[in-house]
């Protein structure tokens, strides 16, 4: 039994993945997760969510106190948000937002300082797949003009905050840290034992209402920013008759994006 | 946006993919939906409440 992206997005994911790992064990199967995102078992291996501090992502974006900083790193919250609207007005009301990006042309909360990252086709680095295979790569080309790669500019911004840790002098480095023993990664991501069936709690279906449900189709949403941005998917919405809007725009270069942050440091808007 | 009928889906339920800058502005991914008529014979609004875990 594998659930999906949509099932990870639902506000009630953790009672349908108790649910489906009931159902795995009542009929003898294998429970998994097919999740959006190119590296999201990466990112779970390597603890990239709250640990015993820290906030969520709903939390961040709730309507709780406003943030003070925000650093949005390949992020674009009025595509990537589950609710775009309420993450662009949280964003807008922090008193700084810094965004690392590749990709110029879409929409982000204003003012935004925007830092040029390398996309992944011009850095190494390593994903690790819905069946944790780790897959390390080398960057094909070099990086345009001032933008470098995501974890450089991390490691630096640790370093000027005095934060140990960050010592790295490669993505290599920053891997093995990262990762630890390879070998283990299969027990690492092994499914924990299920609950009682008793845990399981009801979904309780809505009756006489129209329910929306989502999902991210391939190509369009938090999977891969870059075909979503480039300009494949511009040409393809094109002949398909609809108007590209400034998130389907080809991207601009990464030199342009360096531009604009040169603009925003001389005290111009960005 | 174009809608058809897909009978692999619950009764009342409408799929609106996520990701995507015209369904955007609907908000939650999960939650009710409502739709008004905007006044033209073809347009209508909708919205999205934020479902309410169970």
């Amino acid at each position: 039994m594998l659930l999906g992206n949509a099932a990870a997005q639902h506000p009630d994911s953790a009672a349908l993945e108790r649910l489906g790992r009931w159902i795995a064990e009542q009929t003898g199967a294998t429970f998994g997760w097919l999740v959006d995102g190119g590296n999201g078992v990466g990112a779970q291996l390597v603890g990239a969510a709250p640990q015993d501090v820290g906030a969520t992502a709903d939390e961040m974006l709730g309507a709780g106190a406003p943030l003070k900083a925000c650093i949005l790193m390949n992020v674009e919250p009025s595509l990537d948000a589950a609710d775009p609207p309420r993450a662009l007005a949280a964003l807008s009301g922090a008193e700084m937002v810094v965004a690392m990006t590749a990709f110029m042309r879409e929409r982000r909360p204003s003012p935004t300082c925007c830092c040029p990252i390398a996309p992944f086709t011009e850095t190494s680095g390593t994903f690790v797949n819905a069946e944790g295979r780790v897959q390390s790569m080398h960057g094909v080309v070099k990086p345009r003009g001032e933008a470098r790669p995501a974890w450089k500019m991390l490691r630096v911004l640790g370093n000027l905050l005095g934060l140990p840790g960050f010592a790295f002098e490669t993505s290599e480095e920053v891997r093995d840290e990262a990762l630890g023993d390879v070998s283990t990664i299969a027990a690492r991501l092994a499914a924990p034992p299920s609950q009682s069936p008793d845990a399981a709690p009801a979904l309780v279906p809505t009756r006489g209402v129209l329910e929306r449900i989502a999902d991210v189709p391939i190509y369009a949403g938090r999977s891969d920013r870059a075909p979503r941005a480039g300009v494949a998917a511009h040409r393809r919405r094109a002949a398909a008759g609809r108007r590209p809007s400034r998130a389907s725009s080809p991207p601009s270069a990464a030199s342009s994006t360096a531009r604009r942050c040169a603009s925003a440091r001389a005290g111009r808007r960005s | 946006m174009p809608a058809r009928i897909d009978p692999s889906l619950a009764a009342n339920v409408i799929r609106v993919a996520a990701g995507d800058p015209h369904t955007a502005p609907l908000g939650p991914m999960f939650g009710t939906l409502t739709i008004e008529a905007l006044g033209g014979r073809n347009a209508a609004a909708a919205s999205t409440r934020e479902a309410t875990p169970s």
